[in-house]
């Protein structure tokens, strides 16, 4: 499951084939750090070895301060509470976050694992790697610290003996483990080419990393300069458990110091060392490092619904004002967000528009946003207490001038980026707040994606100037039954299915699957009409509003309980979002129904496709409903098919470009984002690239003649559909001209041959 | 200042070709199933020209639109006052059915009149289902004011409307002493998104009606009995014909052929 | 049944316009016997009226004033109604341009009769006249007759023959009066800035769509447009494409645009709404270039071919680069 998207309760990573459970995934989780646990392992069977002995240390030894410590303590914890208390005041400047109280068992579980666990930080191997050497190292020294208080404070004296010499071991190796953390995050920073991380650098940045660095040598160092002019001369054998300070004690011996020199050296260190150590726990309140605490806490305050959803504006026509305009217009719960944000880059990193070098970086976006809200925050924080005028505080328009318009428009509401934030951010929704404002409260939109919205509006479907209507895809199809309330699924085509051209073939492909799995089914020809989804996206949340409560109306009417759907877009609006309008309905896409009829064997792949293809993980089938293996059992069951998967795939697969209304829109900056991604599956080699998604095929076949001019060789754009059709009704939908039918050729029985990764 | 826009609902321009279909014994389009009527576009952009105005001019400025039609184009008059528009009218009165430009200029000039303070009336170019481009000029011919057709942009200062007019090679710009009549082209650019707080406003406003007679017209000068026009048969023409499908395994061989084709058609 | 036709000449260049000549065509055959008159108005009026004689006019009244040169609503109206007064036509011809489209409309109220607009056939028979004239955006004709006298038609660009041989017969010329008061005033032209070929003048058109994806579709249309020939072809472009800012709306083709008929029209990425049809159905031949196979433009084409514009577009380019 860790290809969750965050901590959504099962977004059914679903395999609808019974028997063939969910294909066992290897999981890495944590195994990194065996070897350390192994090591601490032999130590401790070390300790329990060797000879019984008295070992111990005089607790500050050297110094007679001792009292500094928690002077410096009794200041952290105050400036920890000023911290707080200086964003939480912040935070409530926000409007109330409605559903937090809900499923706490599940987000109690999300803490743990996605703050506590940092499962998606190891999304990212080396930066996991990296992390959690820093993150069990800064544990295991806090509690080596700790019991060195205990021990003094309370004169429990535990560190004595056996135990002593394994704690020394242990220190040791997790600041050894610390130091490796900090060296990879030193490599990254400094040496590696540009990274993600560098895209907003600052300077408390150099002082964290390299604070933690220093830390953790002095650390070493006091250490060393102790056993140096202790147990190295008494206790030898004792020395050698703290294995790093010993090798450095050594050392110090070859420098041939004085034992004044080296009390002083003591003494510098550890103040050095003490004072560090205070400062770089300060950092927490005046950087990033706070992470520490709202990372965890982000955990917590995560949705625990689809990311496929979004909120609903509840009594709309009673709202005064639309959407988010003004930083104070969010949620506190999105604003917390906002300080949790560590600038790691991933979300740029893995956002469509910013790979395609267009105005949206979601990492700035969040900076973007936090840096407003400290300047503004407090004033209007100020101004809600006096009963001023909370509007007119900021001189500058969050939602338009902040936020620039042309960046809001360029979000896919792919989901890539809340997948990969280690914080659990959940960006879309909130650049989706932010559409809303400007759409319904500022009625500022591109014109392309305003012809949009006023065809939905006109004519219930975005397809400005079509030339189809909803029932030309039926020709030449013999009967097509109306959905009459008596069929088991209503087959939903779609805007796209029925008046774009190239999606007409993929709906006729699935009606004639659905037919030849005997399926009982309808659909609503005439009766069909946008559900919504695009304007929902598109920030306008009252035309969605309207349409979903008339299409559930309908729906209901006409009884409906099982719903087929073309497209991964409405299929995620009915599943995920028709629910808020009191419209539950059983919601099938194509490939699940499919795949299903395949696994009951009321569809047969009876013909052989030697072909190779990859495959295009659409963002409303995968990241936000999890659906990642249907497809590919498909593929699967098709003999002589040659799979190869792209590089960026599944949960990380990258979106074609149309999300979020982008299909309707002129796109801004360097690239297209579509043309990025036919490159990827261009790049795999493959004779045909496979989706299941109307805008994905649409955008492919847009990008394909740029990236490849020539029309000889060029891959060429399917439905898992028309796919699976060719397979099982022949290449011309009924006959076996030109087909070789499965059993007959010398792959035959070999099913597909995956080149995947 | 007191504006008046002109809107007319019509049947939606882009309704599929193979949905469009006309009773040749009623010469009337039969209305395509599920494709709802909608504000004819010029329309729209005249009301988003009397908007910009008021925008500059001040908020004292009123805008009233007028529709002459059926019950059903409320709903044009709504989309209009949602765009910023201050009141409505609909004209409706059997009498009224079956007119042509000069009964429909008729109707809303003696609207227009009834109103009284009117400063500046603006009018899309033409209605996109009739496409004559009449009705503008024939308000200003009743009303006696000046009128220019076809603006790209309007502007009023000083009692006077300043009108860029699009020509087949450009532009001009026309000045004119207010009262006036406009009728706006598509260059001045989309009609506004309505804000959704105005959508709201608009949905709660009533709009006043009047029939011939408040108008004070008689039945026999207005509708079918007063049109001058006479609509003797609406068809639909047949087109082209025979499409020469140039084939090719590739698109250079596409290209090759086309040029081919052409050159034996003595066109290049 | 003879009858007498006034036609509203417009002067170019010190002759007649060509639709003006095409007009008389029309008025000559529509007037089976009767009189045919025209206005010409402006500085170059009366040299112009030997031409319009021999392009089928018996008489011209002539407003020789140089006011009348810019189109003004209330100075032309006056004139076309004072040239009505004295010929009593049974129908007054003009054409669909930006000055008929003004006139047109205004003479019909100021008379108390009525006009067709952008008639594409005029006829006259035992109902009296009769013109007919697209509606709907296209997608339909409607044939109209007149209750009230003069009919009034504006008549579009070549939709009629001018005369194959000169009238002959000795003209009449009438003067008018000279221009008299306008309300407007013209505060400004801005001819539109269009490199090269007039759209109306260019012998070949290549127009795009909002099918061509963005602005940069109209670099390869300019491609095309050069290798045709940068003296004979000239770019255009739909509705769609010119309202989403891709290409200069002085270069729009359709209903609401120019109306263009040169001998060869490559839409490109069109999908041949009836209001862009509008524009480009007089074209002798028409090339639809479309991915869509279903397009309406290929209904009305002479050639089509379904193929990607950018896949297509560059070996085209090639070739008629090679064919010389």
């Amino acid at each position: 499951m860790a290809a969750l998207v965050d901590g959504a309760p099962e977004p059914q990573e679903s395999s609808p084939i019974p028997g063939q459970g969910k294909p066992a995934r290897v999981r890495f989780v944590g195994a990194w750090w065996a070897p350390a646990l192994a090591l601490s392992g032999v130590g401790l069977v070390g300790a329990a070895e060797a000879q019984r002995s008295n070992a111990g240390r005089e607790i500050f030894f050297n110094i007679e301060q001792g009292w500094a410590v928690y002077a410096l303590m009794a200041a952290l914890v105050g400036l920890l509470a000023y911290g707080i208390v200086r964003h939480a005041t912040l935070w409530m400047i926000g409007k109330p976050t409605p559903g937090l109280l809900g499923e706490v068992p599940l987000r109690f579980r999300n803490a743990l694992r996605l703050g506590i666990g940092q499962e998606k930080v190891r999304r990212d191997p080396y930066a996991g790697i990296m992390h959690t050497c820093i993150f069990f190292s800064i544990v295991v020294l806090t509690i080596v610290t700790a019991q060195v208080a205990i021990d003094d404070d309370l004169g429990l004296h535990f560190l004595q003996g056996d135990y002593y010499l394994f704690f020394s071991f242990y220190g040791d190796l997790f600041g050894l483990i610390g130091l490796v953390g900090v060296g990879m995050a030193l490599y990254r920073r400094y040496f590696d080419d540009l990274h993600r991380i560098r895209w907003d650098e600052r300077v408390e940045d150099h002082l964290i990393i390299g604070g933690l660095g220093l830390l953790l040598l002095s650390g070493f160092l006091v250490e060393a300069f102790r056993i140096n002019v202790t147990e190295l001369e008494q206790h030898p054998e004792w020395a050698k458990w703290s294995f790093v300070a010993w090798g450095l004690a050594e050392a110090l011996n070859v420098i041939d110091l004085t034992e004044g020199q080296t009390l002083t050296g003591h003494v510098w260190m550890w103040w050095g060392h003490i004072v560090l150590a205070f400062a770089w726990l300060g950092l927490i309140v005046f950087t990033r490092l706070d992470h520490i605490f709202f990372a965890p806490v982000n955990a917590f305050l995560l949705r625990t619904d689809s990311p496929g959803r979004l909120a609903t504006i509840e009594n709309i026509e009673e709202q005064e004002v639309f959407g988010v305009g003004q930083i104070q217009d969010f949620t506190w719960k999105q604003l917390f967000e906002l300080d949790a944000c560590v600038r790691c880059g991933r979300c740029s990193e893995v956002c469509p528009a910013n790979v395609a070098g267009q105005p949206l970086s979601p990492m700035h976006l969040i900076q973007d946003l936090k840096a407003h809200l400290a300047s503004v925050g407090p004033d209007i924080q100020r101004a809600g207490h006096e009963e001023g005028d909370v509007r007119a505080v900021s001189p500058l328009a969050m939602t338009g001038e902040v936020i620039g318009d042309e960046t809001l428009w360029a979000c896919r509401t792919c989901g890539a980026c809340m997948q990969e934030c280690p914080v659990m951010i959940e960006h879309v929704p909130t650049i989706v707040d932010m559409r809303r404002y400007l759409v319904m409260d500022e009625a500022r939109i591109p014109a392309s994606a305003q012809q949009a919205l006023e065809n939905i509006e006109m004519r219930g479907h975005p397809w400005r100037g079509t030339t189809l209507e909803r029932t030309t895809w039926m020709e030449g199809l013999g009967d097509v039954p109306l959905f009459d309330g008596s069929q088991e699924y209503l087959y939903w085509v779609g805007c796209s299915g029925s008046l774009v051209e190239r999606n007409l073939p993929v709906t006729q492909s699935v009606f004639r699957l659905l037919r030849e799995a005997g399926a009982s089914f309808g659909v609503l020809g005439q009766e069909e009409t946008c559900n919504g989804d695009p304007a929902r996206r598109m920030g306008n949340e009252y035309l969605f509003q309207i349409l979903a409560q008339q299409l559930v109306e309908t729906f209901k009417a006409k009884q409906v309980q099982r719903v087929i759907t073309n497209c991964p877009h409405c299929f995620n609006t009915f599943k995920n979002e028709y629910p808020q309008f009191d419209g539950h309905f059983e919601v099938l896409h194509h490939t699940e129904f499919l795949v299903q009829a395949l696994d009951e064997g009321k569809l047969t792949p009876r013909f052989a496709l030697d072909e190779s293809m990859t495959y295009h993980d659409s963002c409303y089938l995968g990241r936000m409903n999890g659906q990642y293996e249907a497809p590919r059992q498909i593929i699967e069951v098709i003999d002589g098919a040659e799979f190869t998967e792209m590089k960026r795939t599944r949960s990380k697969g990258l979106c074609c470009g149309a999300g979020g209304g982008n299909m309707w829109q002129e796109e801004v900056g360097e690239r297209r984002v579509n043309h990025v991604r036919t490159e990827e599956a261009v790049g795999t080699g493959a004779d045909q690239v496979v989706s299941n998604c109307p805008f994905c095929i649409q955008m492919f076949e847009d990008g394909i003649p740029s990236i490849q001019p020539e029309e000889e060789g060029r891959i060429a754009a399917f439905d898992i559909a028309e796919l699976l059709e060719r397979a099982v009704l022949g290449p011309d939908g009924a006959g076996s001209d030109g087909a070789r039918p499965a059993g007959a050729g010398a792959e035959a029985g070999t099913g597909a041959s995956s080149t995947g990764q | 200042m007191h504006f008046v826009v002109c809107a007319k609902q019509i049947p939606d321009p882009e309704t599929p070709p193979a949905a469009f279909r006309i009773d040749e014994q009623s010469n009337e389009v039969v209305p395509a199933q599920g494709i709802a009527p909608v504000l004819s576009q010029f329309d729209g952009m005249a009301a988003e020209a009397a908007l910009r105005v008021k925008e500059t001019a001040g908020d004292d400025t009123k805008i009233t639109v007028i529709s002459m039609g059926k019950e059903s184009a409320q709903a044009a008059i709504k989309q209009v006052l949602a765009m910023g528009a201050d009141e409505g009218l609909l004209l409706e009165d059997d009498a009224f059915e079956g007119g042509d430009s000069y009964t429909t200029a008729t109707v809303l000039s003696a609207a227009i009149e009834k109103l009284g303070d009117v400063d500046a009336v603006f009018c899309g170019r033409q209605a996109a289902d009739w496409d004559m481009g009449q009705v503008g000029l024939g308000i200003s011919e009743l009303m006696n004011w000046p009128g220019s057709i076809i603006a790209s942009d309007v502007q009023v200062a000083d009692g006077k409307m300043s009108v860029k007019r699009v020509l087949a090679d450009g532009f001009e710009t026309v000045e004119v002493p207010m009262p006036a009549v406009v009728t706006v082209s598509n260059e001045l650019g989309e009609p506004r998104y309505p804000k959704l707080q105005q959508i709201m406003q608009a949905a709660r406003k009533t709009v006043n009606t009047m029939t011939a007679a408040d108008l004070g017209l008689d039945a026999s000068s207005v509708g079918a009995a007063g049109a001058r026009l006479k609509l003797e048969r609406l068809f639909i023409p047949e087109v082209g014909g025979d499409c020469d499908m140039i084939e090719g395994e590739s698109p250079e061989e596409q290209a090759q052929a086309l040029v081919a084709a052409l050159r034996e058609a003595k066109v290049l | 049944m003879a009858q007498d036709i006034l036609v509203i000449g417009e002067v170019e260049d010190g002759a007649p316009a060509s639709v003006t000549a095409e007009l008389l065509g029309a008025a000559r055959r529509l007037a089976d016997g009767g009189n045919v008159s025209v206005t010409l108005l402006g500085a170059a009026a009366a040299g112009a009226a030997d031409a319009a004689f021999a392009a089928g006019a018996d008489r011209a009244y002539v407003g020789a004033d140089g006011a009348y040169d810019e189109f003004q609503p209330d100075q032309w109206i006056a004139a076309a109604q004072a040239a009505v007064e004295q010929a009593s036509p049974a129908a007054v011809l003009m054409a669909q341009s930006g000055i008929g489209r003004d006139l047109a409309p205004r003479l019909a109220f100021r008379l108390d009769s009525a006009a067709a607009m952008d008639c594409v056939a005029v006829e006259s028979g035992d109902g009296g006249f009769r013109a007919t004239r697209p509606c709907y955006g296209g997608n339909a004709q409607a044939t109209y007759s007149f209750a009230t006298s003069p009919a009034i038609a504006t008549v579009r660009a070549k939709s009629q023959e001018p005369l194959a041989d000169p009238h002959s017969g000795a003209g009449e010329t009438v003067e008018l009066a000279a221009a008299g008061e306008s309300r407007g005033t013209i505060a400004g032209r801005e001819q539109a800035v269009s490199e090269g070929l007039q759209l109306q003048d260019a012998s070949m058109v290549v127009s795009g769509g909002r099918g061509l994806g963005g602005p940069e579709g109209f670099e390869v249309m300019e491609a095309l447009a050069s290798a045709l020939g940068d003296d004979k072809a000239a770019v255009g472009a739909s509705r769609a494409a010119c309202d989403l800012g891709w290409y200069p709306v002085s270069q729009q083709v359709g209903l609401t645009g120019k109306v263009v008929t040169p001998d060869l029209y490559i839409a490109v990425a069109i999908s041949g709404a009836s209001q862009h049809m509008a524009g480009c159905s007089g074209s002798k031949t028409i090339v639809a270039i479309n991915r869509d196979e279903e397009a309406n433009i290929f209904k009305s084409a002479r050639f089509g071919v379904v193929a990607d514009y950018k896949a297509v577009l560059p070996p085209l380019i090639e070739a008629i680069k090679a064919a010389g």
